[in-house]
């Protein structure tokens, strides 16, 4: 079943990102040596002392928008998800706290300017289980994050009621470094050591670049995600009918064999406000099935196969496929369509 | 015996002692390695470039290894050569070698053969030979043209940056 326009976000589980090695571990010892060998120095020549210091512990967490664009949401929606990715490019394990922000009106971002604000925002670790946010994404802090390695976040927020089309509203995410080490726990926050090099101790170094709501070498990043009020489609697909070839029978009823013709049914829901442009569904034939000439019906009206001007083809718009264009939908609207397919 | 004969002896004898401890106990000559960075400094107005102890060692900074060296006895000494294995984790800059008065070799065995840079070559994983690039190199080597006078110091260094 496809979807046009595409209104699915692209999910990343565990994504691990490589734009930029996060470079030697802090904490390694790294030591010079020298030998001077000479014809007077003896056998073994002689050895210099030792110079020798510890890698310090570079910090630098990058935050991004995932999808390059607003995600679409009716007013009143609660479970608005917008989605970023966090990567730990310094070289030391770290935990992330996380904040979300309402950015205020005016802001502009992916070709919307913010008029609203969003509330109720929490925001969710991707735990990897399942793609997408979901109830098993409970962790509010990123754990224990690898140099160069990245956690998918959620921002989720409440939509108010009594917003239009084009409402917008813009809101921030900020990771903020934390000492690593102690699994399950927040870290302490990282403080920068500014005075002299210690060769014998770890000290901390704040490299990370300015974010969206952020500066340059803090400890933390930032970028910026939105929400547009508009019309959202959601798509269901049943069996409403089974022909078995043998006949439906009280004993075992109608049996889903080679020969039986089943009638699917997918309907198209449009909520909130606003318009779909130039909405196409479409539906394969699944595999081992064979579509049943002159099945598809649209909205109650039967439609021809051919591309004409009656909305419906099969096979036409793309091979072995039902296709229907309703064309310009203004939600709120319902539109279904059905037809029938054999099993092989 | 006369007294006058065995003085002479004896003093011999502690001289030709003294001499061997000190052949032994410390090297003819002493060698030191500093690891120092690099840092922009107003003096007067004007940027000056000082070179201060490692100050913030991250991934990326650059290290100068400056290795000193000086000859402690009365002789002069020759036919002195210094290898620096490049360290742990770091990458040497090329070029970045300097010691007055020296020749520069390199490694990229691990310090079986030296050569100059044109003429270092490694295999690539296809089993290709490729010519080497300064991140190839284990080793660092300079040899001192002639004698190293008594009581005389010289020095050499290269960069390298923390991996």
């Amino acid at each position: 079943m496809n979807l046009f326009p595409a209104l699915l976000v692209a999910i990343f589980l565990f994504w691990t990102g490589t734009s930029q090695a996060a470079g030697t571990t802090a904490g390694t010892l790294i030591s010079n040596s020298v030998i001077l060998q000479c014809d007077l120095c003896g056998p073994g020549g002689s050895t210099s002392n030792v110079a020798s210091f510890v890698v310090d512990n570079k910090v630098n967490v990058v935050v991004a928008e995932t999808d390059g664009a607003a995600t679409p949401v009716i007013a009143g929606q609660t479970t608005a998800v917008a989605a970023f990715i966090v990567t730990n490019q310094g070289n030391a394990v770290q935990d992330f706290a996380l904040a979300a922000a309402n950015i205020a009106s005016g802001a502009t971002l992916f070709g919307g300017i913010d008029n609203f604000d969003t509330s109720a925002c929490i925001v969710r670790v991707e735990s990897g289980l399942t793609a997408g946010f979901d109830p098993t994404d409970s962790a509010a802090f990123i754990d224990e994050l690898v140099p160069d390695s990245s956690r998918t976040v959620y921002v989720v927020c409440n939509v108010p009621t009594g917003l239009v089309a084009a409402d917008f509203a813009i809101v921030s995410l900020t990771a903020t470094t934390l000492q690593g080490g102690a699994p399950g726990v927040p870290g302490a926050p990282l403080v920068q050591d500014t005075g002299a090099d210690d060769p014998a101790a770890v000290q901390v170094v704040f490299a990370d670049a300015a974010g969206s709501d952020d500066a340059a070498r803090d400890g933390r990043h930032s970028a910026r995600d939105a929400f547009r009020v508009g019309a959202l489609l959601t798509l269901g697909k049943s069996v409403i009918n089974v022909q078995d070839p043998f006949g439906c029978n009280a004993a075992s009823g109608c049996r889903i064999v080679p020969g039986a013709i089943l009638t699917y049914r997918i309907e198209a829901v449009a909520s909130g406000s606003g318009t779909l442009d130039e909405l196409v569904l479409s539906d394969p034939i699944p595999a081992n099935m064979s579509y049943v000439p002159a099945s598809i019906v649209v909205d109650g009206t039967p439609r021809t196969d051919a591309a004409d001007a009656d909305q419906a083809d099969f096979g036409i718009t793309q091979p072995n496929t039902v296709t229907v264009s309703p064309g310009n939908v203004s939600a709120p609207l319902t539109t279904w369509f059905s037809f029938r397919a054999l099993i092989n | 015996m006369s007294h006058s004969r065995l003085i002479p002896a004896l003093c011999t004898a502690l001289l030709a002692a003294t001499l061997h401890l000190n052949a032994v106990a410390a090297d003819a000559v002493e060698v030191r390695s500093v690891a120092e960075q690099e840092i922009e400094v107003l003096e007067k107005g004007r940027k000056v470039i000082k070179r201060v102890p490692v100050d913030k060692a991250v991934p990326g900074a650059e290290i100068v290894y400056t290795t000193t060296f000086r000859n402690n006895i009365d002789k002069p000494v020759g036919n002195i050569a210094i290898t620096n294995p490049v360290p742990n984790d770091m990458v040497y800059q090329g070029g970045s070698a300097r010691g007055a008065n020296t020749t520069i070799t390199y490694s990229v065995d691990g310090g079986k053969q030296y050569a100059t840079p044109d003429k270092l070559t490694v295999k690539t994983p296809d089993g290709k030979v490729r010519p080497a690039l300064a991140s190839d190199y284990t080793h660092i080597r300079w040899t001192y043209k002639g004698d190293l006078g008594a009581g005389k110091s010289g020095e050499v260094s290269f960069r390298a940056v923390i991996k």
